[in-house]
């Protein structure tokens, strides 16, 4: 528990730890009181904090909620508030225009599964608003990537990026090829609809929920992804609980300790945290740990698993069934500390896990290696 | 081997040779091209789809689908005939 160590982090970001969950406990909300109410508080830095791990609407909403607002001057709470509302609004505008192309894809007879933001926003989080999205993730099976591609740029896609300057720039054909691969995702579908708070939607295509970079590959059956899927409020299903655990663990692990990832500022967001404490919260009554262990066994994915869990609940709080911990931690947790897990050998980092959930700059320690240690991932640099 | 199938492969050898920077006038048709690695598989699939007009299917993007002449004339045809 973070708590043990909270003499490494400063009390903007011990305030962040205490509101950034949907249900803060009471001790929580009075301790959160003490640390707002300090005149040394320092707003600007909890703003930084709110705003880099993806959590500003959920504890704005907390701040709201429990009447902590009255310690923030006014001119910091109206830029919270317009952030809020503007996300609201921007999920509103992503709806809108999902909705109906999620019943195309379904109507096509293409099997597409909700993930991530697009799961979350509506199935786990109390309103649509407070679950950020930048883009919306899809999994389908690599036989469906032809017609999924088609129908989207029939729809008016293009696959390509986005740039604040010139809008949508389609992708090359070197670019499309090395993301199909070597990760386990197509290269994003965009589509400019030109909204002050959404000028362009995004659609991501999954076709795995593992990294297919070398040293990633697992041995988990994709197709029994679809075996066993769940009605979402939305035209497309959901993966069912625990294979929901599975990719959000995933997700997490890869962004946290692939070197993409850090470089990209991906790793350490709060918001991937949240989202595993929230889920289990929602649903874990319905959640077969037995089940999961078992499927997570077959597939060697313990140190996968373990990492994302085990730090989800080092900073949220224990959620998590303690015998199904102990039956997929691995023997050495040395592990925990490394990134660059692409790489021929893994490095250590410098400062613990909670020092560099709050330091934007940790991705600094990458300069201090030598071009060698970065011998897989620096292929793609130019690239990703 | 007919003719055709000839001048294919060995346009497809002289990709691979400029891809690799290396002599594969001895690769056989089924021999592994071990000098390609993921980066230089990437450039050659470009490489051959631009030569021959071809676009690889999302299918066949798969890196043991380049691991072999036999293999790459194969999916050249196969996106040929798509084409």
């Amino acid at each position: 528990m973070w708590r043990q160590a909270e003499q490494l982090i400063n009390n903007e970001a011990r305030t962040v730890l205490l509101l950034c969950k949907v249900q803060p406990s009471e001790d929580e909300i009075k301790e959160a009181h003490l640390l707002l109410g300090n005149p040394a508080f320092h707003y600007l830095q909890f703003f930084a904090y709110l705003m880099e791990h993806k959590v500003t609407m959920i504890v704005y909403r907390n701040l709201l909620a429990h009447s902590l607002h009255r310690h923030i001057p006014p001119k910091y709470m109206h830029m919270m508030d317009m952030f809020a509302s503007g996300m609201e609004e921007r999920n509103r505008i992503l709806d809108m225009h999902l909705a109906p192309l999620f019943g195309l894809i379904r109507d096509r007879g293409i099997e597409a599964v909700l993930l991530k933001g697009a799961m979350l926003r509506h199935s786990v989080y109390p309103t649509s608003g407070l679950r950020f999205s930048n883009d919306t993730d899809l999994l389908v099976q690599e036989k469906e990537l032809q017609p999924i591609g088609k129908l989207l740029e029939e729809q008016g896609f293009i696959q390509g990026f986005y740039s604040y300057k010139t809008g949508v720039e389609p992708a090359s054909r070197q670019e499309v090829i090395t993301k199909r691969l070597v990760t386990h995702e197509v290269v994003p579908f965009l589509k400019e609809v030109h909204h002050p708070m959404c000028k362009v939607v995004q659609v991501d295509i999954n076709f795995d929920i593992f990294n297919r970079a070398k040293r990633m590959r697992t041995n988990f059956d994709t197709a029994a992804l679809f075996d066993s899927t769940i009605p979402s409020s939305s035209a497309l299903s959901s993966l069912r609980h625990e294979f929901n655990i599975l990719q959000l663990s995933s997700h997490l692990y890869q962004d946290a300790t692939m070197v993409q990832g850090i470089r990209a500022h991906k790793d350490m967001e709060l918001i991937k945290f949240v989202d595993i404490y929230e889920y289990i919260r929602k649903f874990g009554e319905s959640i077969d740990w037995d089940w999961l262990r078992a499927e997570i066994v077959q597939a060697g994915l313990q140190p996968v698993v373990f990492y994302s869990l085990y730090y989800m609940e080092y900073l949220m709080g224990s959620i998590v069934p303690e015998s199904f911990m102990n039956s997929i931690a691995p023997d050495d947790r040395a592990y925990l500390d490394y990134y660059g897990v692409e790489e021929e050998k893994p490095i250590q980092w410098n400062r613990t896990f909670l020092e560099r959930v709050f330091d934007s700059k940790r991705k600094l320690e990458l300069l201090g290696l030598d071009k060698g240690e970065l011998g897989e991932s620096s292929k793609y640099f130019s690239i990703f | 081997m007919n003719d055709s199938m000839t001048v294919l492969k060995n346009k497809v050898v002289q990709i691979i040779e400029a891809v690799t920077a290396t002599d594969q006038s001895d690769l056989g048709d089924d021999d592994e091209i071990i000098q390609l690695d993921s980066m230089k598989t990437i450039v050659l699939i470009v490489q051959l789809e631009e030569q021959f007009g071809i676009t690889v299917e999302e299918g066949d993007m798969l890196f043991e689908n380049f691991s072999s002449i036999h293999k790459i004339c194969a999916i050249i045809h196969k996106a040929s005939d798509k084409a």
